[in-house]
């Protein structure tokens, strides 16, 4: 059965009528063609699709879209501002984080939601924690740890 | 070698700026209109006989716009690379099912429900067999078989094994077992086929070689390559897992029965059942030293698993084969190993391909042989390391390099630091390492049509290059690579180099990218094609110049051609390319590189590692690593620094917690929460050190890279976790509950 959806996604109102059983990863990905949310698992165990949902981190694929209705959802497409990548990307990237890059959208949005939470600068630990539900296979952890650290630091500075 | 400006310096990621921003876009991500979503039914059991297939009321279906078994199939009706075509791309009634998952028939519809619903109409029945599923015993029980040959055999012998054994003061048997390892890229396999405007049936899609997906789709069609187009995007990671075809035929196979798109992304739980693995074997070895530690003989005997069809296990088989002597100088030997066949899991190319099956028996021995003889174990591989322009047990290598094995093993061990004291009072402490040199880091046997690497180089009239290559991209980085050498050669910025990859229409023929060998072999050929392009812009230059016909040697910089070291005169890199253009000269050139015909002994690797071990839980945690490398010259620190972490990285879940179960022929590990590999917090801080002794015949001198942390990685884990709990463990992964069987029975 089709149902109008409407909530606030990267910051722009959305009102879309779709399938009520559909996911929020298929509605981003095939409704609203945000193909940045990646698939991995489809089953909640990987982190490729993770978004952030009113300030927490959330897999998309196991979240139904109506479930988050009215919430206000950020996914990678949201994360660079005017054309400019988040100091989180940026960090990524200059440190080399990763090679396929096919989790990175998810790792963003994990680190970011942390970062913003937290208040203070993340630990080693913390770090490692907050991406802690994000598979990489091609295995950029410890690149990713060093990036975000050496941001912090420069930050601090 | 490396006076050169970009070589070697810190280089972002070309591809890297949308792939941070979500833009990139995989096989997954691909779509076009009126597109239909392709399904395959797939055989539920490992091993029989294909009775009946009932498509009929799944066809029947509102929306359903074909469904294809083998009979729709108008050209072969196998495929596989590259021993030979023997995988069905559908199983026909009264065909033989050889492994769970086999495809039986597919089905498509614009709606992906609808698809879904139609595969659950659909009937299959099956007369059963019994599962062909213990490989050692297919090995050694004539009576007992699936296929009656081998996929693979191995065989070298040297000196004398009975002078051997009595010159030895010691001797030690093993018998060792490897697991299987799944791949389990993040993006599955996925791939989109259409026709193009000019009726070019077109495939999108994740692979190692495009070329190859040409010709088979071509053959499963039953039309002339010409026909056929084979695109590869940024692939979603494959460490060797995508090479065969996965989507590609049953796409192609929909596009060409109905004229439209048809897309296929395979499900997890599919790309676990289907997809290749690294194959398990099982090591018999003996080993012979004297009291001082030198090792006076070698016996290893080993059987794979391969699987029901052949794919590489013959190059797999062969490859562990060469690595079962490591870096060791040892004059009495004799190897013997095979692959078979089975109902499991096929076993085909995975990041090492046979090595790490290989170097795990070895190193795990060097250990034991130390204890044994009471001698340090780093000491004991010290005093039998090969030496340059000795011969390795292999046959057709030479060791054509400083040995820098030895090396690598201190500066890995000593990034360790001290070993620190156990965190909790029941938690036990341990440093293992181990040492590799893979003989085929470059894939320079000219096997399966790998020997030949293409690339196409031209300077437009505003001097600005265009570059076509046929490799593949999957993250290691090779993009970057490529456009840095002709950066380097011509002096002129990224940014004003265009590279198109692995597009047959467009880009000269490469082998598959496979073996380290994707940077070496293209960086070769570009290189080719530089050289040629230079001598003819000499030759404009000394036109230019007035000294025509002398030609003076030039220096590529600044987007200018200088006519000497101090850089003084120059010409415009532009003002040559304008000058061709007029006179109708071609500033286009094609490369053709071959490799040499010998395999290379020049890449030496080592990583330690320390773990500890909780005593109440049976937890392993991998405390910190060290790997140092020998890679010859590094032309992209950046990635190079990946490849390095990732192997590591892989090699943590392949010790530790990548448990594959299959029982007769039934996966049973069929999703992430089953089969789980490393997360952040199980990884460490992984240090890394190339050690750039460059080779002879590498583009300035880089040798293979991204394959050998896989070799070392696991055995140097499991050696630590032995010498901390002082117990020999000869199998893996390391889960808890395995420790706790092998500790307490
Ligand atoms: S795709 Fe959502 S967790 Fe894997
Ligand atoms: S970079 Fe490939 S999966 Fe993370």
């Amino acid at each position: 059965m089709q149902k109008i959806w409407s909530g606030t996604i990267n910051g722009k109102k959305i009102e879309k009528s779709i399938e009520q059983s559909m996911t929020l990863l298929h509605f981003l990905r095939d409704e609203l063609s945000l193909l940045g949310t990646k698939v991995g698992c489809e089953s909640g165990d990987c982190g490729a699709c993770a978004v952030i949902i009113d300030k927490k981190l959330f897999n998309s694929c196991i979240t139904p879209a109506f479930a988050v209705a009215g919430c206000e959802i950020t996914t990678i497409e949201g994360l660079s501002e005017n054309g400019q990548l988040h100091p989180i990307q940026k960090a990524l990237l200059d440190t080399g984080s990763f090679q396929c890059g096919y989790c990175m959208p998810g790792m963003c949005m994990a680190l970011k939601c942390a970062m913003d939470a937290a208040e203070h600068n993340l630990t080693e630990e913390e770090i490692r924690e907050a991406i802690s539900g994000n598979l990489c296979r091609c295995g950029s952890y410890s690149l990713v740890v060093e990036a975000i650290s050496l941001l912090q630091e420069v930050k601090k500075s | 070698m490396k006076n050169l400006d970009l070589i070697g310096k810190k280089i972002w990621k070309l591809d890297g700026e949308e792939g941070i921003q979500g833009q990139t876009r995989y096989g997954t991500d691909l779509s076009m209109s009126g597109m239909l979503y392709v399904k395959a039914y797939r055989a539920r059991i490992p091993h029989g006989k294909l009775l009946r297939l009932d498509v009929s009321k799944a066809a029947a279906l509102d929306g359903v716009s074909c469904v294809l078994t083998a009979k729709d199939i108008p050209g072969e009706k196998k495929f596989g690379f590259p021993a030979g075509a023997d995988q069905p791309v559908l199983v026909e009634v009264g065909g033989t099912i050889l492994m769970k998952g086999d495809a039986l028939a597919l089905v498509a519809s614009p709606s992906l429900s609808v698809a879904e619903k139609a595969l659950s109409l659909i009937e299959a029945e099956y007369e059963q067999y019994e599962a062909i599923d213990d490989y050692e015993r297919v090995a050694n029980d004539s009576s007992y078989f699936l296929k009656n040959e081998c996929s693979g055999e191995y065989s070298y012998e040297r000196g004398d094994l009975s002078k051997g054994q009595a010159e030895a003061d010691v001797i030690l048997e093993g018998s060792y077992e490897v697991p299987i390892q799944e791949h389990a890229y993040m993006e599955t396999e996925s791939g989109l086929s259409y026709y193009d405007s000019k009726g070019i049936l077109t495939v999108e899609s994740g692979t190692h070689d495009a070329f190859y997906v040409r010709y088979e789709v071509a053959r499963c069609l039953g039309i002339d390559e010409i026909k056929v187009r084979s695109i590869v995007p940024l692939v979603g990671g494959t460490y060797g897992g995508k090479q065969q075809c996965s989507t590609q035929l049953h796409i192609a196979l929909v596009t060409q029965k109905t004229g439209l798109p048809a897309k296929m992304v395979w499900s997890r739980r599919e790309s676990m059942l289907v997809s290749h693995k690294r194959h398990p074997a099982k090591i018999h070895m003996r080993m012979g030293a004297t009291k001082d530690g030198a090792i006076t003989f070698l016996e290893s005997n080993y059987v794979m698993d391969g699987g029901p069809y052949s794919t590489c296990s013959s190059g797999v088989c062969y490859w562990m084969g060469t690595h079962s002597a490591g870096p060791y100088n040892i004059p009495n030997v004799s190897i013997n190993g095979k692959a078979v066949y089975t109902n499991n899991t096929v076993g085909a190319a995975f990041r090492g391909f046979g090595g790490p099956q290989g170097v795990f028996p070895l190193e795990r021995h060097m250990d034991k042989m130390a204890r044994e003889l009471n001698m340090d174990a780093q000491q004991l591989r010290a005093k039998n390391y090969i030496r340059e322009k000795d011969q390795p047990a292999c046959n057709g290598v030479l060791i054509d390099t400083r040995v820098t094995v030895g090396e690598a093993l201190e500066k890995a061990i000593e990034k360790l630091g001290p070993l620190p004291q156990p965190s909790t009072p029941h938690a036990k402490v341990g440093r293992g390492y181990a040492v590799a040199m893979p003989l085929h880091d470059v894939s320079s046997d000219p096997v399966w049509g790998m020997g030949g690497t293409g690339a196409h180089v031209e300077i437009f009239r505003d001097g600005s290059i265009e570059v076509r290559s046929g490799t593949c991209e999957f993250g290691s980085g090779l993009d970057t690579v490529q456009k840095l050498i002709i950066s380097n050669e011509f002096g002129v910025p990224m940014e004003r180099i265009h590279l198109i990859t692995s597009d047959t229409y467009w880009t000269p023929k490469v082998g598959r990218c496979v073996g380290s060998k994707g940077a070496y072999a293209s960086g070769q050929a570009l290189l080719m094609a530089s050289q040629e392009l230079k001598e003819r812009l000499a030759t404009i230059a000394a036109v230019h110049f007035g000294t025509y016909p002398v030609i003076a040697p030039l220096v590529f910089a600044n987007e200018r051609i200088y006519t000497n070291q101090q850089k003084r005169d120059y010409m415009t890199l532009a003002e040559a390319a304008d000058f061709a253009y007029r006179q109708g000269m071609n500033l286009a050139a094609d490369s053709w590189y071959v490799n040499p015909n010998r395999l290379n002994g020049n890449a030496f690797c080592a990583m330690a590692a320390d773990v500890e071990v909780d005593m109440l839980s049976y937890e392993t945690k991998v405390l910190r690593c060290g790997y140092v490398h020998d890679a010859g010259t590094i032309i992209n620190p950046l990635a190079a620094i990946g490849q390095a972490v990732g192997g590591v990285t892989q090699s943590i879940g392949y010790a530790l917690t990548e448990k594959w179960v299959i029982e007769k022929g039934e996966s049973k590990t069929l999703s992430f929460h089953d089969y789980t590999i490393p997360t952040s917090v199980d990884t460490p801080h992984i240090e890394v050190e190339f050690i750039e002794e460059p080779s002879t015949d590498g583009p300035y001198g880089a040798k293979g890279l991204s394959e050998h942390p896989s070799y070392v990685g696991a055995v140097a884990i499991v050696n630590a976790v032995s010498n901390a709990l002082d117990t020999e463990f000869d199998v893996f992964p390391l889960t808890p509950d395995k420790l706790y069987t092998y500790l307490h029975g």
